[in-house]
């Protein structure tokens, strides 16, 4: 069927063009109203567009600033920090007897200078006691380690490396032995004002100044 | 005729001047001028809302759908091209979509299958009287689905060509063509069945 028969057959249908059209004004009209509820929703609308794109700017800025900030304050690969806040005048338990010598340490004490000469730091005004150690296997402490040791900068250089090793001279579960090690390192060293001896479980440990005792 | 009054030249005149008009409202209404939106629901709003209403036959939900096809029809001004179409028949085209997207939305359509009939040339009964082949005619239109029932006034009401029907529909003309006569067929096969 070509278009000419459908033309004929659809143009030629009064009936069902009457019919549509009664029906079509029988159909309720516009209502007045309806125009004026139309118009306040397109110019809201209109008002709600320009609000959006201020409130997408907001969120973008403010994501941008947050990322900024973010990156800024990416913490470093270091794990996280104990801090321990000491003060310049900690005093430690005596040290008692112990079985094996640290070769290491005595060497450098036999070839020391006479530590009695030397003065210890501003801020060393006693003498520090050691803790007790316990008995351990492969323990390498010096029977006769005393507190002037950490008075020659040279047994303190040594301490410090041997504490970078420590995993392999202090057992990790260790902590009291660490901790103790870096606290007489930390007392043989000329020290800040509120100095703050910051460790971490592997016994890496930094010293840094506060101006206030801080919680880390 | 008016053509035939007026003579060629003067029509052809009264067109340019008529869509110089339309091409300032929509650059207006591209630029949410109040004014021009006022003009927009004056000149289109009627024939707008009758378009929705063969399809959403509950007046709140004809209102609210109409409300709907304006702010859709400014957010969409943009796109508008007047090449394609005029902009009552591309207002017509957001309200017919807006409609059925109405109803689906709603639950309230009914998919309905095309009849596999052959002959489209189906004559009316000459033995009928034309009164009552009209009556009956307006009562099978409200058994037609929305869809059908909007095609078939878009051709009838208001003189649509194939073209503009079949871009509100988003078909083709031949279609259109060949929906109008099934229409026109099924309505007379609901008349004949109708009791008298």
């Amino acid at each position: 069927m070509n278009e000419k028969d459908i033309d004929r057959i659809l143009y030629g249908d009064t009936h069902l063009g009457e019919a549509i059209r009664q029906h079509e004004q029988k159909q309720p009209s516009l209502p007045a109203h309806l125009n004026g509820k139309v118009m306040v929703q397109l110019l809201s609308a209109g008002a709600h567009r320009r609000h959006l794109w201020f409130w997408v700017g907001g969120v973008a800025a403010s994501l941008l600033i947050i990322i900024g900030i973010g990156m800024a304050m990416w913490p470093t690969s270091k794990p996280k920090l104990q801090a321990k806040i000491t003060e310049a005048t900690v005093k430690l338990p005596s040290v008692q007897q112990v079985e094996q010598p640290q070769t290491v340490i005595q060497a450098e004490e036999q070839h020391a200078p006479s530590l009695e000469e030397k003065k210890p730091a501003p801020m060393m005004a006693k003498a520090i006691p050691v803790k007790p150690i316990k008995k351990t296997q492969n323990r390498e402490i010096p029977d006769t380690l005393g507190n002037e040791i950490w008075q020659n900068p040279e047994n303190v250089e040594r301490a410090l490396r041997i504490l970078a090793d420590c995993e392999a001279t202090i057992l990790h579960e260790e902590q009291e032995m660490r901790n103790m090690v870096i606290e007489a390192t930390f007392h043989g060293t000329p020290q800040p004002a509120n100095a703050v001896i910051v460790t971490n479980e592997m016994g890496d440990y930094e010293v840094i100044e506060t101006p206030n005792a801080i919680d880390i | 005729m008016f053509e035939h009054c007026l003579g060629e030249k003067t029509c052809m005149n009264m067109n340019k001047s008529m869509k110089q008009e339309t091409d300032i409202l929509i650059d207006q209404l591209r630029q949410r001028n109040p004014a021009a939106c006022q003009k927009l629901l004056a000149d289109y709003g009627t024939a707008v809302f009758q378009m929705v209403r063969r399809i959403v036959t509950v007046q709140e939900d004809a209102e609210e759908v109409y409300q709907d096809v304006f702010v859709k029809a400014l957010q969409a001004i943009g796109n508008f091209d007047s090449r394609r179409a005029t902009l009552a028949t591309w207002l017509n085209r957001i309200a017919y979509h807006e409609a059925l997207n109405f109803l689906r939305s709603r639950k309230l359509s009914v998919v309905y299958m095309e009849e596999q009939n052959d002959d489209l040339d189906d004559a009316p009964d000459d033995e009928m009287p034309d009164e009552l082949t009209i009556q009956r005619l307006e009562m099978a239109l409200t058994e037609l689905p929305p869809h059908e029932r909007t095609i078939i006034t878009m051709f009838y009401y208001d003189n649509m060509s194939l073209a503009d029907i079949a871009y509100v529909t988003d078909s083709i003309p031949s279609t259109i063509g060949s929906q109008l006569c099934r229409i026109r067929k099924k309505l007379y096969r609901i008349i004949k069945n109708m009791k008298p």
